[in-house]
């Protein structure tokens, strides 16, 4: 019998929490007291951790397909074939995870990279964070949360955007209970109804599509009320002039005619949130995936900047991570052109510093990130991710998986893009094999081995070794710790970092380095332009249509994940809104369904200039009057109503805007 | 039948070592941090009582988190073999309230006239060596629930130690716990008079030292509770902070709600049971899809109403809340320990 | 603690053979079970009311209630509706095909406190199977009972379970039976209206009569104001509550209602009782 500590799976607050093993099999789960942010909780999730590593359809068996069906095949058989079908260079593309390890990624993208000499290189979740990630780098040089999590419960002020954090990401909504519990101020900005909206002091709620607007009107607010920080205007700081004037461009009286939002209620909001020191800004997909993603995610790098919440304690931004390895994914450089830490690829230095400890030559040409990379490779390696199932377009990306020429993918279960491999391998859960993930926070953290893999099952930096030595490289890792010593040498934020470092205590922060890594220390900001006033995505009503559809990312985040489907309990109650709605739903407020003489379950047929969907109603009284939400996970289903995504303001991010639609009974 | 014993302090590893000789000893034992849980000791060594209480209760020794039950195979007609567990265990170094827990799990689960047959069969092989305890700890309330600091004989325990300096007195309690010394008599010697009277000395300044918060009163919010007569907007109000974990009911030592499934692992059959939650939505949704707990709401009028209500009390025969305080500190929502929530509704207000 | 025959494990199951399967409706059909071990069966006995839980390995177990009764022991039967994976599961099995069965579980209801009584039998659509288990019980013992009548009804013709036992019903001169459905088919030349609609005809009385009500939950709240209001107390009305079941023996507490356990405490309650009742 055993507690073995470790980092949970699902979400990126990075609890950790012990597995109890008993005769070599995971029995249950038990949260750690001491851990800093899981204080001795756990979520839902959490406590069925242990369910989905001994399910029963995980994969066991190397398989291979032949004549359009997956056979059971040896290592030896699986490895040969991938030596002798995986395409180079440019025609191949490789597809990491933000599940997986960092030691994982780190492999994967040096087979990329390095054996494969391909800068094809992605995750499946980079791609929704593609818009907000790249503003979050031109501010601050780095794309991430500038503070720790624990911070949070000493904030005197918490402004959360375009996020549910309770369902989502949930210790970091306990946190936040924390704060108000002792008295913080919750400010809560999003057009929807969320957990934590009942609690909030402030509460926002712009119509669907106007949401920049509204933040643009919040910063003006900021500015007018003298809330900027003193000490930043001594300083000649670039564009700020413009920046201010250009905020003149707009009243408060346009923001309240285009959100619906009052000034009265924005120039609290901006009091609260830039007056206090302690103050900090949450946002999550209602802001990355949003049409006007960049704008947004720009103008509240301009806020934190501007009221100078940045490198103190509980303040700054504070991107939510959705998975526990989103950050240390794009971290581990699973990215065209990024190399470890935010490295590039186009820096000299850094390249001739890789290409010296790797013993071979990086790419010369820039890869393709998702979704691009699909259309354009002849043959995918995909670990640990859901390609398919991802995709803000799954429809297109089951066509592009469907036409390579060779898809290998590496899994616990039979996803839908495992299906459509020709080469399947099993791979180890998080409980089964040593390695780290990087929190949302920046915390990086063990997960350590409680159990062995199932049947032939291994882990996946050891399949990475495996297919780099039968594709020539000649690797010599004996164990995750030894691709971490590479990783620290390598990856000036994680310099020092050790598997035995990270053994004392609970983890450590990157930048590891002054060791005050919990806050970045940001030099040299300066404010980005933004287009003032914001366009805005907010469809035009009209009798016809007078019902505005939002594909709502932020709802549901669980429920079609794959891990969570396979622990019994979670399936259970994740599942109830599928059996309660087998053909899928859509929310309407109650008032709505009156008037339109609608009931609970009935099948409804939405209509857009675009095209139609069939739904059934789902009785919601948070939402607006006039506003309909579809859960993100249900998109294809209502692909032709919004005419499918459509490109977003960065290239490659896919974004559903809002739409007008008339509601009739089917 | 108690008999009262000394122990000398530096020598209670070797007990545990004579004890491990004829059962599997459970005690508390420090994990990463300041992290202290029950765990299967394979060394003395491994355990500590430099501890407040353990961040888990035993519970999962009696009533574990997955339980298998049988398994089922199709051999022309279909076996079935049910799974028993048939270990002997002592847990060792169990606080008041959790043995007053294994006290009332015994009454709602070994019912006289249809007593659980894995949880009887558990129990029957299990001993309880109790620690009592000198000051709160953390959150607790035993006081308010009649559980600790110290117990009475006949409070569950096989043996009692109580801390007195430079050795352990050790109230023997049942035949089981007599056997338990036997396994290392020469241990023991008679306790005196003035152990006697220092270990109610100091079951007297443990009860003083109590703070004044958390506490439950259970009287004026058991009564309101088992009228319904709360609001259900106070409900509704509390209900903002829950986030629907479940971590109350997997924490607290007397809960025992609990799914069963079958699955199949490796071509035979297996029936398990495994932790549910009177949190959880899915606990009372009917296969046509109606739910009488629709709402997180009425799933946490649920939680109290089995947790403090008379009709409870009646039913099992005793409380089912023993103020061992772990569910305020495991609550995501900080505020819906049983402490604040039971505040809640006998001033029926909630800020 | 030991696992003996006076304290058997509570949650083994038997091994039951389906002996026979009658289709009732589109959606429901008849089990007729035999416990496999012979000495198993001959000692098997239930009261009406009661309920089994029945394993269909793999998929779980679910509660029904036993649809015969204990005077008819040659067999047990259960009316069972495909609704999930488990019933569409056991739809697909026949003769000879094994469940596994625990049970009896659960109360049952009053037979021989009311000798003596009228009996008045209110069953809607799958309500009537439970009835059924009663009403044969008490014909084998006809002349234990006052008048016996019995009230039926289901959504349309098609609906209706037991059809050819039902014309049985009619033809029987000792027992007052009569049939509705709330719409009608063709061919259909019976009553036509809810369950009710009968009342009148039938010449429903309170005095020394005692009810019986199975059906769907909403039928049974207007069936029981129905009563009342005619002047029924309510521990002359019996009904029977459902709630989302697992072990059956009062354990997994996923059955409660306040303090209550519908595996142990019911599935059979009086109208009295269920007033009492806190959710």
């Amino acid at each position: 019998m055993a507690n073995v500590l470790t980092t949970c799976p699902f979400c990126g607050s990075g609890c950790n929490l012990y597995l109890r093993v008993e005769g070599g099999k995971l029995t249950g789960v038990l949260p750690s007291q001491t851990h800093p942010v899981a204080r001795g909780k756990l979520c839902m999730r959490g406590w069925h951790a242990h369910e989905f590593v001994s399910h029963p359809d995980r994969l066991r068996s190397p398989l291979i397909k032949r004549d359009g069906q997956l056979r059971p095949a040896s290592w030896e058989q699986a490895l040969s074939l991938i030596a002798e079908k995986l395409p180079r260079g440019q025609q191949v593309g490789v597809v990491g995870s933000a599940r997986c390890s960092n030691e994982d990624n780190y492999l994967l993208m040096k087979l990329g990279r390095c054996v494969l000499a391909t800068d094809n290189i992605d995750f499946s979740s980079r791609p929704q964070r593609i818009a907000d990630l790249a503003a979050l780098r031109a501010a601050f040089g780095f794309a991430a949360a500038t503070n720790s999590a624990p911070e949070l419960a000493e904030a005197e002020v918490i402004t959360v955007i375009g996020a549910d954090v309770v369902p989502e990401v949930t210790m970091v909504g306990s946190l936040i209970y924390e704060a108000v519990k002792r008295g913080a101020k919750l400010i809560v900005i999003s057009p929807l109804p969320t957990q934590l909206s009942p609690l909030a002091h402030v509460r926002l709620q712009p119509r669907p599509g106007t949401e920049a607007v509204l933040l643009c009107g919040l910063v003006k607010s900021v500015v007018d009320q003298g809330l900027m920080d003193s000490s930043l205007l001594d300083r000649n700081w670039d564009a700020y002039d413009q920046f201010v004037s250009s905020l003149s461009q707009f009243s408060l009286d346009m923001v309240e005619q285009r959100t619906g939002v009052s000034a009265a209620q924005v120039d609290e909001a901006a009091k609260l949130c830039g007056g206090a020191r302690r103050s900090v800004v949450l946002y999550s997909s209602g802001v990355a995936q949003h049409p006007a993603a960049a704008t947004m995610a720009t103008i509240l790098t301009d806020l934190v900047a501007l009221t100078n919440h940045l490198g103190g304690a509980s303040m700054g931004l504070f991107p939510l991570a959705r998975q526990n390895n989103f950050q240390g994914a794009l971290d581990m450089g699973l990215a065209p052109g990024l190399l470890t830490g935010g490295q590039s690829l186009e820096d000299a230095e850094a390249r001739r510093k890789f290409e010296q400890a790797w013993g071979c030559s990086l790419p010369q040409s820039a890869g393709k990130p998702l979704p691009e990379m699909l259309a354009g490779v002849k043959g995918l390696y995909v670990m640990g991710a859901d390609v398919v199932g991802g995709a803000a377009d799954p429809a297109q990306a089951r066509q592009q998986l469907e036409a390579l020429d060779f898809l290998v993918v590496q899994e616990l279960f039979m996803t839908e893009t495992a299906r459509l491999a020709d080469v399947l391998l099993p791979a180890a859960a998080y409980a089964e094999k040593d390695g780290t993930t990087t929190a949302g926070d920046r915390r990086i953290q063990r997960i350590r081995k409680a159990v062995d893999a199932p049947g032939e099952a291994r882990p996946d930096w050891r399949i990475i070794h495996d297919v780099a030595g039968r594709l020539g490289a000649s690797w010599r890792y004996d164990s995750p710790a030894a691709v971490m010593v590479e990783i620290a040498a390598l990856t000036p934020a994680y310099s020092g970092i050790s598997h035995e470092k990270l053994d004392e205590g609970w983890g450590a922060y990157w930048p590891s380095a002054n060791g005050a890594g919990e806050r970045l220390q940001l030099k040299g900001l300066s404010l980005r332009p933004i287009d003032c006033p914001p366009g805005t995505q907010a469809p035009q009503v009209d009798a016809e249509r007078p019902f505005v559809l939002v594909l709502d990312a932020t709802a549901e985040r669980w429920t079609a994940d794959a891990t969570v489907l396979h622990c019994d309990m979670l399936r259970r109650e994740y599942g109830i809104a599928a059996a309660d709605f087998p053909a899928g739903y859509v929310r309407m407020n109650p008032n709505d369904a009156q008037e339109l003489q609608l009931r609970q379950g009935f099948k409804v047929k939405l209509a857009s200039a675009q095209g139609e969907a069939q739904l059934q109603l789902k009785l919601d009284p948070g939402l607006p009057e006039r506003t309909l939400a579809v859960p993100y996970h249900l998109r294809e289903r209502a692909r032709e109503v919004f005419g499918g995504a459509a490109p977003g303001q960065v290239e490659g991010h896919q974004v559903y805007a809002p739409v007008a639609v008339s509601v009739t009974a089917a | 039948m108690s008999r009262a014993l000394r122990l000398e302090k530096d020598r209670w590893r070797e007990w545990l070592a004579a004890l491990q000789k004829g059962a599997t000893v459970i005690a508390p034992v420090r994990l990463h941090g300041d992290d202290v849980a029950f765990e299967r000791i394979d060394s003395p060594g491994q355990a500590t009582l430099d501890f407040c209480n353990t961040q888990d209760s035993p519970k999962r020794f009696l009533f574990p988190q997955v339980e298998p039950m049988l398994r089922y195979r199709r051999n022309g007609g279909y076996e079935v073999n049910p799974i028993y567990d048939q270990e002997k265990r002592v847990l060792f170094g169990i606080r008041c309230c959790d043995v007053s827990a294994v006290r009332f799990m015994d009454l709602a689960l070994g019912v006289e006239d249809l007593p659980d047959t894995y949880y009887s069969l558990r129990r029957a092989n299990t001993a309880l060596i109790a620690l009592a305890c000198h000051q709160p700890c953390g959150d607790s309330f035993c006081v308010c629930a009649d559980t600790g600091p110290f117990l009475p004989s006949g409070g569950g325990y096989d043996i009692q130690l109580t801390d007195l300096g430079d050795h352990y007195l050790a109230e023997v309690d049942t035949e089981r716990g007599e056997a338990l010394v036997a396994a290392a008599s020469a241990l023991f010697t008679s306790a005196s008079d003035e152990d006697l009277a220092r270990r109610r000395e100091l079951d007297a300044q443990a009860e003083k030292s109590f703070p004044r918060e958390p506490r439950l009163y259970f009287a004026a919010s058991s009564r309101k509770v088992s009228l319904d007569n709360v609001d259900e907007d106070l409900w509704r109000r509390m209900a903002h902070w829950c986030v629907s974990c479940g971590g109350c009911t997997h924490i607290c030592p007397t809960c025992y709600c609990f799914n069963v499934t079958d699955a199949q692992v490796n071509g035979d059959g297996l029936r398990s049971r495994r932790w549910d939650s009177c949190q959880y939505p899915g606990l009372t949704r009917e296969a046509s899809g109606h739910n009488p707990r629709p709402e997180q709401l009425h799933r946490l009028k649920r939680r109290m109403f089995h947790k403090m209500s008379y009709q409870y009390v009646a039913r099992d025969g005793m409380q089912g809340c023993v103020g061992c305080g772990r569910c305020i500190r495991v609550c995501p929502g900080i505020r819906l320990g049983i402490t604040e929530v039971g505040e809640g509704i006998r001033r029926a207000e909630w800020k | 603690m030991e696992v003996t025959e006076t304290r058997p494990n509570i949650y083994l199951p038997q091994i039951a053979r389906i002996t026979d399967v009658r289709d009732e409706t589109p959606d429901t059909k008849t089990f007729v079970f035999r416990l496999r071990e012979d000495p198993a069966h001959q000692a098997f006995t239930w009261r009406p009311g009661q309920f089994v839980e029945l394993s269909v390995f793999g998929l779980g177990e679910a509660p029904f209630g036993f649809a015969s009764s204990p005077t008819r022991k040659q067999n047990f039967e259960i009316t069972i509706r495909a609704v999930g994976a488990l019933t569409a599961a056991l739809h697909g099995m026949g003769p000879g095909d094994e469940v596994g069965i625990r049970g009896p579980l659960g109360n049952h209801f009053p037979c021989d406190e009311v000798q003596g009584r009228n009996i008045l039998f209110i069953g809607g659509g799958i309500g009537l199977p439970p009835l059924r288990s009663l009403i044969h019980n008490m014909l084998d013992e006809r002349d234990k009972f006052g008048d016996i009548t019995i009230l039926y009804g289901a959504r349309t013709p098609t609906d209706l379970v037991y059809k050819q036992e039902l014309e049985q019903w009619e033809q029987r001169g000792d027992i007052r039976f009569m049939v509705t459905v709330d719409r009608s088919e063709a061919g259909w030349q019976g009553n036509v209206g809810m369950v009710p609609t009968l009342f009148p005809k039938a010449d429903v009385k309170p005095d020394g009569t005692v009810a019986y009500i199975c059906g769907p939950p909403v039928m049974i709240r207007f069936v029981i104001q129905d009563l009342v209001s005619m002047g029924f107390a309510g521990d002359n009305i019996i009904s029977t509550l459902e709630r989302h079941m697992k072990c059956g023996v009062g354990k997994c507490n996923h059955c409660c209602i306040g303090h209550k356990y519908v595996c142990r405490d019911g599935p059979v309650f009086s109208y009295q009782q269920m007033k009492g009742l806190l959710e």
